[in-house]
């Protein structure tokens, strides 16, 4: 599917907006200081998203997904590898390098992603003037080929995957943002892009 | 307005179900007024329902206060996304004592959920009571940080144990070279005291016959073959003489002999 700079541009944006509502809240929150960015965008099919998957991570995959209905509909979720997921909530909770990530802990990054990812949801609700109804957001911690699976990995799915940048002090960590969607769900937020230029 | 009166009776009619949860849930609107406390909310907090229903649910609870609280919580009243609030990262958001006095660890999300009239939504509060699953995961971290330290600790005497076994194989077979070099310079020293004195008899022989006139030629020869070995021997029994240290050489296939050039000083 074609999209052009300038939609990928505005898509851009709205996703910096909303992580950057997400690193505001973060920052409120927690003793250490965090920079949120989206240096690139890009939309990509299911299939090629695997392979994007497995060049980010031979190991297992940490994500919460937040799944959204409404005129879009679709799925939002914040990846990591598994380690760097622990190493982040290492570093917010303050107790030092244990890479197990127990229910506590899955609470914590469950809450990380959640605020990451209602930034991004409220900044597209927002300015495109949508209006979604939100399950309760998920922890999901599996490899590669299972997470494309529970996905079920549909011929028209495509993945809105936006590489995302936390800076909190001295550790630099890189995760995505990847939202699952239709194609016609792409195009009708193009379309509601599109209404907004 | 009292709980029994028409606007909180009928709300509490349509969430009764949540009186059946073992989730501690209340749901109130933009303004914090109470519309729905469950009872299992009652049961931890000691609040009957008619106590708080109707009141401002802040007025009771300070962390509802908090201005990080209320920014995190200001888009469920537009129908936004779910917020969690982990135990790790805040404190109870209803604090409650559990029987035994400790406080109760809770994990809690607010969910949107709409509210009676078109339009408007109300924040439906989940608490779970997080307690033992915290305890729980607190002692299992000490036994698996224990156990690390076991496992550390088990490696590093596996480590000195083949470290002292290499030792003791070391002096064992320092004592055996010691004791082999004792042994060869005990049969060196015999060797050359016992075949000195024939050798010594031999050499001063050839010596006499050498001195006397008339030896045939083809005698003479065989003489000096006799006295080119005996000395021959003699150079043997001096290097056996000078035997310090233990040097072997191959020999045949499987077998070593001393090698008196490389042993003798």
């Amino acid at each position: 599917m074609h999209i052009s700079k300038d939609q990928l541009e505005a898509i851009k944006e709205l996703f910096n907006i909303g992580v950057g509502k997400g690193a505001a809240v973060l920052n409120t929150m927690l003793s250490s200081h965090i920079t949120l960015k989206v240096p690139f965008i890009k939309v990509i099919s299911s299939f090629d998203f695997r392979d994007e998957l497995k060049s980010f991570t031979q190991g297992s995959i940490s994500a919460v997904e937040l799944d959204f209905e409404g005129r879009i509909s679709g799925a939002a979720q914040l990846l990591f590898p598994k380690e760097t997921a622990s190493s982040l909530v290492a570093v917010l909770v303050g107790e030092g390098e244990d890479m197990d990530i127990d229910a506590l802990r899955a609470g914590t990054f469950c809450e990380v992603g959640n605020i990451v990812l209602n930034g991004v949801m409220g900044s597209i609700s927002n300015m495109l003037e949508l209006d979604f109804d939100y399950s309760v957001p998920e922890y999901i911690e599996t490899n590669c080929e299972n997470f494309m699976k529970n996905r079920g990995g549909r011929i028209d799915s495509h993945v809105l995957l936006a590489k995302t940048r936390f800076c909190i002090d001295e550790l630099h960590i890189e995760g995505d943002i990847a939202l699952f969607m239709e194609i016609s769900a792409i195009h009708k937020l193009i379309e509601a892009i599109e209404s907004q230029l | 307005m009292t709980l029994s009166s028409g606007k909180y009776n009928y709300t509490h009619q349509c969430y009764k179900l949540l009186d059946y949860v073992p989730i501690g849930i209340c749901i109130f609107d933009e303004t914090f007024e109470l519309i729905f406390w469950n009872k299992c909310l009652s049961h931890w907090t000691g609040i009957a329902p008619d106590r708080i229903v109707g009141k401002k649910l802040n007025a009771f609870f300070a962390p509802l206060n908090t201005p990080s609280f209320k920014a995190r919580i200001e888009h469920i009243f537009k129908g936004g996304p779910p917020s969690i609030f982990s135990s790790h990262l805040h404190g109870a958001m209803i604090p409650c004592k559990l029987s035994d006095g400790t406080k109760m660890v809770q994990q809690t999300m607010i969910s949107s959920i709409p509210g009676q009239n078109a339009g408007t939504f109300h924040a439906l509060m989940s608490i779970k009571n997080v307690t033992e699953l915290t305890q729980k995961a607190a002692e299992y971290r000490i036994l698996k940080n224990q156990a690390v330290e076991e496992v550390k600790l088990r490696k590093k005497i596996e480590a000195d144990l083949r470290e002292s076994g290499k030792k003791i194989l070391d002096h064992q077979q320092k004592i055996i070279d010691q004791e082999k070099l004792k042994v060869l310079l005990e049969m060196a020293g015999a060797t050359a005291h016992e075949m000195n004195q024939p050798l010594m008899t031999l050499l001063g022989t050839i010596e006499l016959i050498n001195m006397t006139d008339d030896i045939p030629d083809n005698i003479s020869s065989y003489l000096r073959q006799v006295e080119k070995s005996g000395r021959k021997l003699a150079e043997i029994v001096d290097k056996i003489q000078k035997i310090r240290q233990y040097q072997t050489k191959k020999y045949l296939k499987d077998i070593s002999i001393i090698d008196f050039n490389e042993s003798s000083v």
